[in-house]
């Protein structure tokens, strides 16, 4: 645990992480003014469609909606910065040659690197949190409560309502699920970092890979749907799964596990290499 | 596994590590005794930072055992590494840290740390004043103290110290050299350097092992080593041209030079007594006789081949 | 041939006239019904649209004004949903009779009304009429833009109406119109919304006298209010 809490106090020790945390405020307090503003306009676009048929009643446009908005659309930049951290942690040290004072102290490689990855995921679970939590309560202030009204295209095109009383407790499972998703882009970076002397490489490596599998996932051709199975990407979304209704069990249980398999294996991989690893610089 | 003798606190046996189809160092065979100041000499590429680092573990040996305290370091890592402390290059530490948070996690990763105990080992090295000033304002040789302070700290038996003074200027390495022989009186600590400066391992050094292209030369104490070895003499003679003439004559004595009533020679230890003998009873008065003894001169001759051991 | 055409437009005309009849006997029937409110249940069985059952409180005022006050996100139906007694008035539509029927084991007869002012949106519809109780059984909002809506209604009696306890909705309509942001649109093109809707109606308040303010409540960014 003293590691643990040594790797905790290093990294936000740093100022490059609360840079992260600025970005993901600024961005969040930005598109919940501009949508604010411009609510008319969105509402139109949203229930353009079912206008036509409903009548349509209650504050839509309301703070879990701007929430659920707002995660939907940040494919990369949570992924970016969570990389930004991820991918220094080891290669740091052996830029900076710390890490010749860290590998000749007692604690063996591994629990070294284990702290350093219970750290990171610490790190990335901060900062999800704290963009659910400046996302309700910002948008809870601007846009008031109400039911949730979510759209999904998969598996069949549908609009699903979450009522008001049972969103708190979906959007606490939906964050969960996206801390859990986004711990696998947190060890990809981690492993790329054990094996590289530098953090630029780690970090565009992993940025250059989850781009390129959420662009070929998505891509709406046979090839590549055939494809999007075998793409952790493809599972990172399932956090949507508990804005549903009925709330898909089975999906979720399935992404969970696919994740946590590659987290697992990634961290397990960057354990080996750092435990045979020749510190040479 | 054999039983060590209790004063070997270090004991290489056949430790060899290859990078690619290079070996870069090849059964190494090395013993450090307990309160040694023992330097591992070597010209650059021989193998030294290598072999120190695959004591602290840095790097994994290819064959060959290490044992510390008398005990194998490969199955016993935490309990060896908890009473040695290293300096391998220069010291770097967590620059957006200021020095106290440096030394109190770095400490703290050997056995619980105390702020008092933080200062105290500052203060030994002088930068009790900047121990709460972010590393990255402290100049070189402030980091190469700090090194030196965070090795105190946990209070190792074992101190392994590669290039210790690389950087420093002269007062700065002095400060070190009267530091590494205030560790090992004081506070009867092993210490195990490696170091290029001759002169620096000369004054400070009990033992030392010389290595070359990855293997080892030699190893003693210094003096046993260099009384190995013919020496050169400076003797202040008159007359100059009999003294000269004699000594040429001499099958045992080697001339090297002579310049303003001195001859320059080169004799084995022990017949210097023998040589001053002979000149006075032929009549030639003697008014210095001095060795020029250099560890210098031994290593370029043990590197070179040149040496009679 | 002068002589069957007279005959065809005579028959046309009486066709006329008769559902023209049935259009006056419901108006009248209603004629003494100024206001209502009344809770609305409204439960979706629709595959596109998986929402619990959401609730509402309805004003309605003659002729035409309406209101829903709901705490939350309340969709309801455009077509068939809202009960107006007063909304097929003879003077805005063509009336014609279809046919003579059973109905729910009840006699009924089948008009259908083309609006005067044809708009793109309203083709027309046809009534089902229960002839017994002048009540409107059945409404079929005839296909426009691939739309297609029936509405079948149950009726209670409250303070000496009849009022629908029941509207039974079945719809087939296209989800969305192409372009938009994908985050906003609900649905893609060329895919449909069908399924039914099942209003419920209880607690009726009749002829309370509702007044203009309820009518001319203010809209919020955020939220949508549709007063009819």
């Amino acid at each position: 645990m003293k590691l643990f809490w040594f790797e905790i106090y290093k990294t936000f020790s740093r100022w490059r992480t609360y840079i992260s945390f600025g970005f993901i405020a600024l961005i969040v307090i930005l598109t919940e003014v501009v949508m604010k503003l411009s609510a008319n306009e969105i509402l139109y676009r949203m229930l353009r469609s079912f206008e036509k048929d409903f009548l349509i009643f209650g504050n839509v446009l309301n703070g879990w909606f701007v929430t659920a908005f707002i995660m939907n659309s940040l494919h990369f930049h949570i992924p970016f910065l969570i990389t930004l951290v991820a991918g220094d942690v080891v290669s740091s040290e052996a830029t900076s040659g710390t890490v010749r004072f860290l590998l000749m102290r007692p604690p063996s490689r591994s629990r070294i690197i284990t702290a350093k990855y219970l750290s990171t995921l610490f790190y990335t679970m901060g900062l999800v949190i704290f963009l659910g939590l400046i996302c309700v309560s910002l948008g809870l202030i601007l846009f008031g409560s109400g039911d949730l009204i979510m759209n999904y295209q998969v598996p069949a095109i549908r609009i699903a309502f979450v009522p008001e009383a049972d969103v708190p407790v979906r959007m606490l499972l939906a964050f969960g699920a996206a801390v859990w998703s986004m711990t696998v882009v947190a060890s990809l970076a981690f492993l790329f970092s054990t094996l590289a002397e530098n953090s630029i490489g780690p970090i565009i490596g992993t940025m250059a890979i989850v781009i390129v599998f959420f662009v070929v996932g998505n891509f709406p051709f046979d090839f590549f749907r055939m494809l999007s199975p075998y793409l952790f990407t493809t599972y990172m979304v399932f956090w949507q799964r508990f804005l549903d209704n009925p709330i898909p069990w089975q999906e979720i249980a399935t992404s969970a596990a696919v994740l946590g398999i590659h987290s697992i294996v990634l961290f397990s991989i960057a354990l080996a290499v750092f435990n045979r690893k020749d510190i040479k610089s | 596994m054999e039983h060590l003798p209790p004063e070997i606190v270090l004991r290489t046996k056949g430790l060899s590590k290859k990078f690619g189809k290079r070996w870069v160092v090849k059964d190494l065979n090395i013993e450090v005794h307990r309160g040694d100041v023992f330097s591992f000499l070597g010209p650059n590429g021989a193998g030294k930072s290598t072999a120190i680092r695959m004591i602290l573990t840095l790097l994994r040996p290819t064959a060959g055992s290490i044992e510390i305290f008398g005990k194998d370091l490969q199955k016993n890592r935490s309990a060896v590494l908890s009473r040695v402390c290293g300096i391998v290059e220069k010291p770097d530490f967590y620059l957006y840290l200021s020095a106290y948070e440096n030394l109190k996690i770095l400490g703290s990763m050997t056995r619980v740390v105390r702020r008092h105990e933080v200062m105290k080992a500052l203060d030994v090295v002088g930068l009790k004043s900047r121990a709460f000033e972010k590393v990255r304002t402290f100049s070189h040789g402030m980091k190469q103290r700090l090194g030196i302070a965070q090795a105190l700290l946990t209070e190792p038996e074992l101190v392994i110290l590669d290039e210790p003074t690389t950087g420093l200027d002269p007062q700065g390495m002095k400060e070190v050299r009267e530091l590494i022989k205030r560790l090992a009186r004081e506070r009867e600590m092993t210490i195990f350097l490696s170091s290029h400066l001759l002169s620096e391992v000369e004054l400070v050094s009990t033992r030392m092992a010389v290595i070359n292209q990855g293997e080892l030369i030699t190893q003693g104490t210094v003096s046993e080593l260099l009384d190995r070895e013919a020496m050169e003499y400076s003797i202040e003679v008159s007359p100059l041209e009999p003294a000269v003439a004699l000594v040429r004559k001499l099958s045992w004595i080697e001339f090297l030079s002579s310049e303003n009533g001195c001859i320059e020679v080169r004799i084995q230890p022990g017949r210097a007594p023998e040589l001053n003998r002979v000149l006075i009873a032929s009549d030639i008065e003697v008014s210095s006789f001095y060795p020029h003894r250099t560890l210098e001169d031994f290593f370029l001759k043990v590197t070179k081949g040149t040496s009679e051991i | 041939m002068a002589g069957i055409l007279f005959l065809l437009s005579a028959e046309l005309i009486h066709a006329q006239d008769d559902a023209i009849r049935y259009l006056d006997l419901i108006e009248k029937k209603y004629s003494g019904l100024k206001d209502y409110t009344v809770d609305v249940n409204v439960h979706f069985d629709i595959e596109a649209l998986k929402a619990p059952d959401m609730q509402a409180k309805l004003y309605f005022r003659v002729p035409d004004k309406m209101k829903v006050e709901s705490k939350r996100i309340f969709f309801f139906p455009k077509e068939g949903g809202f009960f107006n007694p007063f909304q097929f008035k003879k003077k805005n539509f063509e009336a014609r009779f279809v046919e003579r029927l059973i109905y729910d084991g009840r006699t009924a007869v089948k008009l259908k009304l083309t609006p005067i002012n044809i708009d793109t949106f309203n083709k027309g519809s046809v009534l089902t009429i229960d002839v017994d109780r002048n009540v409107i059984r059945e409404i079929k909002i005839l296909p426009s833009e691939g739309r297609e809506i029936i509405a079948v209604i149950d009726y209670g009696f409250f303070d000496g109406f009849d009022l629908p306890v029941r509207i039974s909705l079945h719809l087939d309509i296209p989800s969305s119109e192409p372009g938009g942001a994908k985050e906003f649109q609900f649905g893609q093109g060329g895919k449909r919304i069908s399924g039914k809707v099942e209003i419920t109606y209880s607690n009726y308040k009749v002829n309370s006298g509702l007044s203009d303010e309820i009518f001319t409540e203010k809209e919020s960014p955020g939220s949508k209010t549709r007063p009819r």
